[in-house]
C-alpha cells in the first residue's frame, strides 16, 4: 500500500492553427498537421493503448483545440494525410534499398518503414481516418481528461478590448468540444495561458470550472496564495486556476540539462530532406524544390559536435527509462518536502505543448509511457491526477485572483504585441466591432443566404484572431504565410461585411470562401449578439 | 421544387431586384419564405441521412410534407415567435441609429427574441451529434444552388428572356465539375477613418496605444480653428493613472498612428486621451464655431478621444500585502470561511509562515523579481512547429 502524499498533473496542450487549402496542394504548412499526427498524436495514442492493455491506471489531461479537432475531422486533410504517409512509405522503401551498404543505417530505414506503414494501418484501419475517436476512447475510459480552448486560440488579453469577441471564442470553443466529445468540458487551456480576470464571468457562463495558468499567474495573484503554485486557487469570479510547477518544468525543458538533450536521443536537425542527394530527394521535399524536413532522421545528438553518430532506438529507450526514474524520484522528494507544510496534498502541475512530445522530443511519448508505468508500479508517494479529479477531492481552496499573465517569453503579451505584429490589432479589433454590429443589425436572421454569410463572417473573424499568426511573425519563420493569413481572413470578413450591409451577397464568393474556411460548420453568429 | 422557389426568392432578395412591392406584401413574402424555409429545412434534414434520399421521389416529399404539417401545428408557437421576430428585426434595422428606444413594445420584442434563441439553442443540442461532413455538405449544397440561380437570373436579365427552371442536370454538373477558385488578393486598409484611441498592455511596464482621427473631425477642427490648425498644434497622449490619480503627457507626432508608452505602476488602471496642444497662444478664437461643433477647449489643449480603461498586469509577489485573514471557498457549495493567517499550521503543528515558504520555494524568483521564462514551453509554443 502506497503512502500517497500528493499528486502530479500532466497537461499536454495539443494545438495547431487551422490550415486548409482545398485550392492547392502546394502549401507546406499543411504538413504541420501530418507531422504532428505521425510524431505526436499517434505515438501518444499507441502508448496510452499499451498502458491500458497492461492495466496501468494512469491519468493525463490534454487540450484538443477546436482548430485541431476541425482539421482532424476534415475529409480532405484526412485524404491528404494518407497521401503524405504513402509518399513517406515510398521514400522509406527506397531508403531500405539505398542503405544496404551499412547495417546500422539499414536497420534505421527499416525502422522508419515499419513506423510509417504502421501509422497508415492505425490511421486507416483502426481509427477509420479519425483519431479523435482514439482520444475520446481514453477520455470515456477515465484515463484522459480532455479540456477545451478558445475557438481559434485567440489571445484573450489583447482581444478583451471588445469583450464579446472573447465571449465568442469561449462559446465556440465549448460548442466544438461538445460536438466532438458529447459532453461539456470541465476545463480550459486559455490560449497561450493568457489570463484576464474579467473573462472569468464568460468562462463560468459556459460551465468552465478550471484553467491552467503560468507560474506567476498564481504567484503574483492577489492576495498571495499561501501554498504558492502547489494548490489551486479560485478567483473571485469562481474560476479555479492550476499553475505550472517551475521545478519539474525546468528539469524537463532546461536548454542545458533538460531531458530532451540526452546524447542518445534523436537529433532533430539532421534530416535526409536536407542531406540526401537533391535529385533523389526532390520528389519528397517542397513542391517548389526547397529542402524541408522529411521526418527521416538517422542521427543521435551524440554531443556538442557536428560529427553525429547514428541513432540507436534501444539506446534512446534506455535513456528515456533512466530519465523517467529520475523524474519520478525528484517528484517524490518534492512532494515529500511540500506535504510537510500543507494542509491539503500538494498538486504538481506539469503543462507542456503536446507537440513537444514526439515532434521535438522524439522519445517523449515513450518517456511518458515508462514514467506512468513506474508511477503505477514503483514505490513513490504520489499518484497521477487530473485537475477535475483534484477539485472533486479537495474542493476547498483559497480565494485569490490570478495575475494577468501568459506563458509567452517574459510572461506577458510581448510575443503577440510587439513592433513586428502590432499593426494587426487595430484590424482585429475593428473586425470584432463590425461582427458585433452585424449581429445587432441582423439578429436571428431568417434569410438563409444572409444567415450563411453572417456565419461565414464569424468564421473569418475567428480565424483571423488566431494567436499563431502573431507568434509566427514574432518568431520570424514562415512570416509571409502569417501575414497573408491575417490579410485573407480580415479581407474576406470585410468583403462579406459590405456585401451583407449593401444587401448584395455574392453567393459564388460565399461558397468559395466557405470551401476554404469551412471550420465550425454549425457556428451561429449570434454568439456576437 | 419548394426549395428551388425559396432559393429563387433568396436570389431575388440578394440581387436587390427592382420589383419592390409594398411593405405589407414583402413582409408577407418573408413569412411565406420563412415557412417554406422551415419546410425545406425539414426536407433537407430528412434527406441528409442518405445521399440516395437526395433524389427523393414525390411520394417521399409528400410524406415529409405531411409530417411537416403535423410538426407545423406542434411548432405553431415557435413559428409565431419567429414571425414576431421577423418584425422585430425589421424594426431593429430601421431604428438602428436610435438605439436608445425604451418602449414597452421593444422590450416585449426582445423577450420574443429570447424565446427564439432558447428554442434554437434546444434545436442545436439535438443536432449536436450530426456529422460535420453532412453539415458542411448541406451548407455547400444550399449556397451552390443559390449560385446557380444567381447566374440564371443574371443571364436572364442579360438576354431579356423569360425565366427558366434549373434542371437537375445543371445541378449535378455544378457538383461534379472540378472546382475553380476565385483568385483573391487582400490588403489591410491603412485606416478606418474613425476617431478612436485604444490601449493594450504589452508588459506591466509598457502600454501600446493606437489611434486615428476621422476626416470629419479633422475638418471640424480646421473649420473652427482655421486652415493651419494641424500646423499650429501638435498631437499628445495624456496618460491617466486612475488609481494613483496622476497624468503624464506624451508628445507624439503626426506621422505615427501608434506608440509605446513606458509606465511606472503595475497593477493599476490606465486610460489615455488623444488630443492636441497649441504651439503658441491662440490669437483669434471663433467661439460660435467652438460651440456649434461642440468642442471643449482647455486653455491650450484640445481633447479628441478617450481610450478604453485598462488594468496593467502585476509584476511581483504581493507578500508585503498579505491580509490578516485568508478566505477559503468550497467550489462545490460556494460556502466561504475565513482563517486568521496567524493560525495557519504545518503538518507538525508549527506555525506556518507564508513568507518563509515563498523564500524557501521561490527564492530565485523573488530575488530576481522576475521569473525566468527560458524553457521551451514558454519560448516556444506549439507554433514552433512551423
Amino acid at each position: 500500500m502506497k503512502n500517497i502524499k500528493g499528486y502530479v498533473n500532466f497537461v499536454l496542450h495539443a494545438h495547431l492553427p487551422y490550415i486548409h487549402h482545398p485550392e492547392s496542394e502546394d502549401y507546406l504548412e499543411e504538413e504541420w498537421l501530418f507531422e504532428a499526427i505521425s510524431e505526436t498524436y499517434i505515438p501518444l495514442l499507441l502508448n496510452f493503448q499499451k498502458l491500458e492493455e497492461e492495466g496501468v491506471d494512469f491519468r493525463i489531461t490534454m487540450t484538443m483545440t477546436p482548430p485541431l479537432l476541425n482539421m482532424l475531422d476534415n475529409k480532405l486533410l484526412q485524404e491528404r494525410y494518407i497521401k503524405y504517409l504513402k509518399k513517406h512509405i515510398e521514400l522509406c522503401e527506397k531508403e531500405v534499398k539505398r542503405t544496404v551498404y551499412d547495417a546500422r543505417l539499414n536497420n534505421l530505414s527499416h525502422y522508419y518503414l515499419d513506423r510509417y506503414t504502421n501509422d497508415l494501418h492505425v490511421f486507416k484501419d483502426i481509427y477509420k481516418c479519425n483519431i479523435i475517436t482514439g482520444f475520446k476512447h481514453f477520455q470515456d475510459a477515465g484515463f484522459l481528461e480532455i479540456i477545451t480552448c478558445g475557438a481559434t486560440h485567440g489571445y484573450f488579453p489583447i482581444l478583451y478590448v471588445n469583450e464579446k469577441t472573447v465571449r465568442a471564442q469561449i462559446a465556440v470553443g465549448v460548442q466544438t468540444y461538445r460536438r466532438f466529445f458529447g459532453r461539456n468540458p470541465r476545463g480550459i487551456w486559455l490560449p497561450e495561458c493568457g489570463y484576464v480576470p474579467e473573462a472569468d464571468k464568460y468562462l463560468k457562463e459556459f460551465g468552465i470550472e478550471y484553467a491552467i495558468v503560468e507560474t506567476h499567474g498564481v504567484l503574483y495573484a492577489d492576495p498571495t496564495p499561501i501554498y504558492g503554485t502547489y494548490a489551486p486557487i479560485v478567483s473571485h469570479g469562481g474560476l479555479v486556476a492550476f499553475a505550472r510547477d517551475l521545478e519539474s518544468s525546468r528539469q524537463v525543458w532546461s536548454s542545458i540539462s533538460g531531458y530532451p538533450g540526452d546524447f542518445n536521443y534523436r537529433e532533430f536537425y539532421r534530416d535526409i530532406g536536407y542531406e540526401a542527394d537533391y535529385d533523389y530527394i526532390k520528389p519528397y521535399i517542397a513542391c517548389n524544390g526547397v529542402r524541408v524536413n522529411t521526418g527521416i532522421k538517422y542521427h543521435r545528438i551524440t554531443g556538442k559536435t557536428d560529427q553525429k553518430d547514428y541513432y540507436d532506438v534501444q539506446w534512446a529507450k534506455d535513456s528515456a527509462e533512466k530519465q523517467a526514474g529520475h523524474f519520478m524520484n525528484c517528484r517524490t522528494a518534492q512532494i515529500d518536502h511540500l506535504s510537510s507544510y500543507m494542509e491539503v496534498p500538494p498538486i504538481i502541475t506539469c503543462p507542456y505543448d503536446a507537440e513537444l512530445y514526439g515532434h521535438w522530443w522524439y522519445e517523449g511519448p515513450y518517456w511518458l509511457y515508462i514514467l506512468f508505468k513506474k508511477i503505477y508500479y514503483d514505490e513513490c508517494n504520489f499518484k497521477l491526477i487530473t485537475p477535475g479529479e483534484y477539485i472533486d477531492m479537495y474542493p476547498q481552496m483559497q480565494v485569490s485572483t490570478p495575475c494577468r499573465s501568459s506563458w509567452g517569453a517574459n510572461g506577458y503579451s510581448e510575443v503577440w504585441l510587439n513592433q513586428t505584429n502590432d499593426y494587426a490589432h487595430r484590424h482585429l479589433h475593428k473586425a470584432g466591432d463590425r461582427m458585433c454590429e452585424l449581429a445587432w443589425l441582423y439578429p436571428n436572421e431568417g434569410n438563409t443566404l444572409r444567415r450563411q454569410a453572417l456565419n461565414q463572417c464569424a468564421r473569418e473573424l475567428l480565424l483571423a484572431q488566431s494567436s499563431d499568426w502573431l507568434f509566427i511573425i514574432t518568431n520570424g519563420t514562415m512570416v509571409e504565410y502569417a501575414h497573408k493569413a491575417i490579410k485573407d481572413h480580415i479581407g474576406r470578413f470585410t468583403k462579406l461585411y459590405y456585401q451583407i450591409k449593401n444587401d448584395k451577397i455574392d453567393a459564388k464568393y460565399l461558397l468559395d470562401i466557405f470551401d476554404k474556411d469551412d471550420i465550425f460548420p454549425d457556428i451561429d453568429y449570434m454568439v456576437y449578439y | 421544387m419548394q426549395e428551388n422557389e425559396e432559393i429563387k426568392k433568396a436570389v431575388k432578395k440578394s440581387n436587390n431586384t427592382k420589383n419592390n412591392s409594398s411593405k405589407a406584401v414583402s413582409s408577407k413574402k418573408e413569412k411565406v419564405e420563412k415557412t417554406k424555409e422551415s419546410i425545406s429545412k425539414k426536407n433537407t434534414n430528412s434527406r441528409a441521412n442518405t445521399t440516395k434520399a437526395k433524389k427523393s421521389t414525390s411520394k417521399n416529399t409528400n410524406k415529409t410534407n405531411r409530417k411537416i404539417a403535423t410538426d407545423v401545428k406542434k411548432k405553431e408557437t415557435v413559428k409565431n415567435t419567429k414571425t414576431n421576430n421577423n418584425k422585430t428585426d425589421k424594426i431593429v434595422r430601421e431604428s438602428k441609429k436610435t438605439i436608445t428606444s425604451e418602449s414597452k413594445e421593444n422590450s416585449k420584442k426582445l423577450e420574443d427574441k429570447k424565446i427564439v434563441v432558447k428554442v434554437s439553442a434546444k434545436n442545436k443540442d439535438s443536432k449536436e451529434k450530426i456529422d460535420q461532413v453532412v453539415v458542411i455538405e448541406k451548407i455547400k449544397d444550399f449556397i451552390s444552388k443559390v449560385v446557380a440561380m444567381q447566374e440564371e437570373v443574371k443571364k436572364e436579365s442579360e438576354d431579356g428572356k423569360s425565366k427558366t427552371k434549373i434542371n437537375a442536370k445543371k445541378e449535378s454538373k455544378t457538383k461534379t465539375e472540378k472546382k475553380e477558385y476565385i483568385v483573391e488578393y487582400y490588403d489591410l486598409p491603412y485606416r478606418y477613418n474613425e476617431t478612436i484611441v485604444k490601449i493594450l498592455a504589452q508588459t506591466p511596464k509598457k502600454l501600446f496605444v493606437y489611434w486615428d482621427i476621422s476626416d470629419n473631425d479633422r475638418n471640424k477642427y480646421i473649420e473652427t480653428f482655421g486652415e493651419n490648425f494641424f500646423d499650429t498644434t501638435y498631437p499628445v497622449l495624456l496618460l491617466y493613472n486612475e488609481d494613483k490619480k496622476y497624468v503624464k503627457e506624451v508628445v507624439i507626432n503626426d506621422f505615427a498612428n501608434s506608440w509605446y508608452i513606458d509606465i511606472d505602476d503595475p497593477k493599476t488602471k490606465y486610460t489615455v486621451q488623444l488630443g492636441r496642444k497649441f504651439k503658441n497662444p491662440i490669437e483669434f478664437l471663433n467661439v460660435d464655431k467652438l460651440n456649434e461643433n461642440n468642442i471643449i477647449l482647455r486653455t491650450d489643449y484640445l481633447p479628441f478621444a478617450d481610450s478604453n480603461s485598462l488594468e496593467v498586469p502585476n509584476d511581483h509577489v504581493l507578500l508585503d500585502q498579505l491580509p490578516e485573514f485568508i478566505v477559503f471557498r468550497n467550489v462545490k457549495t460556494n460556502a466561504e470561511f475565513r482563517k486568521d493567517i496567524r493560525s495557519l499550521k504545518d503538518i507538525f503543528g508549527n506555525n506556518y509562515d507564508v513568507k518563509e515558504f515563498y523564500e524557501n520555494q521561490y527564492k530565485e524568483e523573488i530575488d530576481d523579481g522576475m521569473f525566468s521564462m527560458d524553457n521551451p514551453s514558454s519560448n516556444m509554443t506549439s507554433s514552433v512547429f512551423k
